[in-house]
């Protein structure tokens, strides 16, 4: 017992010692987690506003709505708008009563495409009941400039109905409604709750640093004692590779414990979601997915014995399996080769698995799967590691 | 000199191409994150159908064939009758479908999987479009005012799936010249490997130039096989400049040795140098706009952009490739700056760097 401990805690003071170690295991996923979740979330959601030009033909300045010409239907609704409490989500810039349309046209098309602009509308000339043609100038590498292009093709369609009706083409009952909403994810429980992004996340960082913990922590360690030859001299002495693998493996047990915790504080402090974590079923499952990363990381070090070989070979099987399961974002809609990583990987299922008990998100593969699937890498994995591993393949040391 | 310094190159440049785990960051890990990102980013450019569930009340104001219509006309849409809402969401749920509508008395109700984050503003998009068609075709509504998209700066296929490319050669750059002066003034005088180079009639300019060359090769390499595998998987072709590609190419692994000598002057130690350029470079990917936009970040992480070598080369990239409109004062501006700075971090490190084991 002495043994494991004492193995237990040189590998805790190593972490503890190396500032980097702390960062990249303790501090990055809190950052990763934030940071997705402000990409996806739409945590700042309430700052974001376009900034769109209004490009007037020249005859427009004395033109007013009651003409019927379109510059000044535009310009109501502009106003409309500025004087609503929609009024946060646009800026809008039109010309100085001194600047030509042209010239204001080209300031503002340098501006839209320096990103200082998000769309350029350019009003045509004429008036009802002539057809008119809205130019929407937008910056297509731009999320926002596309969404607000968006908004605005939606804002015509609804001037275009007022018009019809206006005109008397249509009566306003006999129109249809439009209206767009979000599903209701139903949680394990059976009770409906909205969606949220960071919710979403949150067993998935955790997933993400079991998969570190077991393919690249573990790995890394055994793999450098192992071909520095510090593990054969450790075993010359009265220590057990099986005391050597409980110490390390209470190591990472206990980083991937602080790790849980931590992602939990974090996201209840910064976030504000609460997730019940501490449920017994999902402690079981985590500890699943834990075991799962770790027979992994043993298979890594059965089939792969150069240190140098071991760093790329987990490099490049953690990416593809964090960034191929839906642990940060969604990647069902993925077909091909990249389709049956998605299908095959043990991460999928896990993920799924995780989101599925808390509520967070009901599991789009049964929950037979997730358990089959990782079980089955796990067998694999143990197999392959009871049949190849070596604690020390001699060939280095 | 010269010979010692042709000898030197061709000696680094073979050892760096030998070292497995430099091919796999410079060469291999941008390939696979174009992959990736390459086909999560495809799949918003309309080149999957979106199949929308068409659920329609008893009371429904709305024929079957009119919206059947609407969609079929639209190549980018597929539907499915489907006999209760329950089923429909469960179907978004599963990832089984992208858009559900309802059809009643007096409504169009467009239902979305919230957790289809990346999907859902071409989706509402296309639902607009489904609706907007409907006004058209059964009220026989006029469209007085129709609209025209316009993409600005004649580069109509700008969009982050386009991006990501530059991004990427972008990435192997800095993943080919971010460690190199770290290894050179760090490492090498640890294992001192300097300090028997020192000892030696080898010049010291000699060396540090053969070992900036020798990234070269290597960066350059990175980047061929990214615009081939652009090519040839994704079926993505870039007006590219060459005559100024090619030296921008060698300008940007520069550049980014220049960050690799800014953090050795902080740093003592290898792994230290070497721990914080990953972390440099892992800010970098994210916050530069690569891979995520970040525009929705709040505005003090967006001015963390500002600040990245890594922002300006993809950026310069970019204009390059034909991605975005080729502004050729900020270019020279910016790379023309950076390579100045870089060239004097260096020419700093290089001076204050003992040769001699500490």
């Amino acid at each position: 017992m002495l043994a494991i401990k004492n193995i237990f805690l040189k590998h805790l003071r190593k972490q503890l010692r190396d500032r980097y170690s702390i960062f990249w295991n303790l501090a990055f996923p809190l950052v990763l987690l934030t940071i997705l979740a402000l990409i996806f979330g739409g945590q700042t959601g309430q700052d974001i506003s376009f900034d769109i030009s209004i490009v007037m033909p020249e005859t427009s300045q004395e033109i007013s709505a009651s003409d019927f010409a379109y510059a000044g239907i535009i310009d109501e609704v502009i106003n409309n708008i500025e004087g609503s409490e929609d009024s946060r989500w646009f800026q809008f810039y039109q010309q100085k009563s001194d600047q030509s349309a042209e010239e204001f046209f080209s300031q503002e098309k340098n501006l839209l495409e320096a990103g200082d602009r998000h769309l350029i509308l350019k009003i045509p000339e004429g008036s009802l009941p002539d057809p008119g043609l809205i130019a929407i100038y937008r910056r297509p590498g731009s999320q926002l400039s596309n969404i607000a292009a968006d908004v605005m093709t939606g804002i015509i369609s609804e001037i275009n109905r007022e018009i019809n009706i206006a005109e008397g083409n249509v009566s306003r009952d006999q129109l249809l409604t439009t209206t767009s909403r979000q599903i209701d994810i139903t949680a394990a429980n059976g009770a409906e709750r909205s969606f949220s992004v960071t919710e979403y996340l949150v067993p998935g960082i955790i997933l993400f640093t079991f998969l570190i913990s077991g393919v690249e922590i573990l790995v890394g360690r055994i793999s450098s004692m192992r071909s520095r030859g510090i593990l054969k001299r450790y075993f010359a002495t009265p220590l057990k590779p099986i005391q050597y693998f409980a110490g390390i493996l209470s190591f990472i047990i206990v980083l991937s414990a602080v790790q849980v915790l931590l992602i939990y504080s974090w996201s209840s402090f910064i976030f504000d979601i609460s997730l019940n974590i501490f449920n017994l079923n999902f402690i079981l499952y985590m500890i699943f997915a834990l075991i799962v990363s770790v027979s992994l990381g043993f298979m890594v070090l059965s089939l792969v014995k150069s240190r140098e070989s071991v760093g790329v070979v987990t490099n490049a099987l953690t990416y593809p399996m964090a960034f191929l399961s839906g642990i940060f974002f969604e990647v069902s809609g993925l077909t091909g080769i990249l389709g049956l990583i998605v299908a095959l990987n043990p991460m999928t299922y896990l993920v799924n698995g995780m989101r599925d008990m808390l509520g967070i998100y009901p599991s789009p593969t049964s929950e037979l799967l997730n358990l089959a699937v990782p079980l089955i890498w796990m067998a694999g994995s143990i197999a392959i590691s009871l049949m190849k591993f070596s604690w020390n393949p001699g060939s280095e040391s | 000199m010269i010979k010692q310094y042709l000898t030197n190159t061709k000696i680094l440049s073979l050892a760096f191409l030998r070292n497995k785990e430099t091919v796999f960051y410079v060469l291999v890990l941008p390939l696979l994150f174009m992959l990736i990102f390459g086909s999560l980013y495809s799949n918003g450019e309309g080149q999957q159908q979106a199949r929308v569930l068409l659920y329609f009340e008893e009371t429904a104001a709305v024929d079957r064939t009119e919206i059947e219509e609407v969609i079929n006309a639209n190549q980018s849409m597929s539907y499915q009758h489907i006999d209760s809402l329950e089923v429909g969401e469960q179907l978004l749920r599963d990832y089984e479908a992208e858009i559900l509508l309802r059809v009643s008395e007096t409504e169009l109700e467009f239902s979305f999987n919230p957790a289809r984050i990346q999907d859902n503003p071409a989706l509402e998009q296309q639902s607009r479009t489904i609706a907007r068609e409907l006004d058209m075709r059964y009220y026989g509504l006029e469209e007085y005012l129709q609209t025209e998209i316009i993409d600005a700066g004649d580069h109509a296929g700008t969009s982050q799936f386009l991006s990501l490319f530059p991004g990427l050669i972008a990435l192997g750059l800095a993943s080919s010249g971010l460690f190199v002066i770290v290894e050179l003034f760090i490492y090498y005088r640890e294992k001192g490997v300097l300090k028997r180079m020192a000892a030696s009639p080898l010049n010291r300019n000699s060396f540090t130039f053969a070992l900036i060359s020798s990234r070269m090769p290597a960066s350059l390499l990175s980047t061929a096989l990214i615009l081939l595998a652009s090519r040839f998987i994704f079926n993505v072709s870039f007006t590219i400049n060459w005559f100024l590609f090619i030296p921008y190419i060698l300008i940007g692994t520069v550049i980014m040795m220049g960050l690799g000598a800014l953090i050795t002057l902080f740093t003592t130690t290898s792994d230290s140098g070497f721990q914080a350029a990953s972390i440099l470079l892992t800010v970098m990917i994210f916050f530069s706009g690569i891979y995520f936009p970040i525009e929705f970040l709040p505005s003090y992480f967006q001015q963390v952009s500002r600040f990245l070598p890594l922002t300006y080369l993809a950026r310069g990239l970019q204009q390059i490739m034909g991605v975005s409109p080729l502004n050729p004062a900020s270019l020279a501006v910016e790379t023309g700056g950076l390579f100045i700075l870089s060239i004097v971090l260096i020419y700093a490190v290089s001076q204050k760097s003992s040769w001699v084991a500490e």
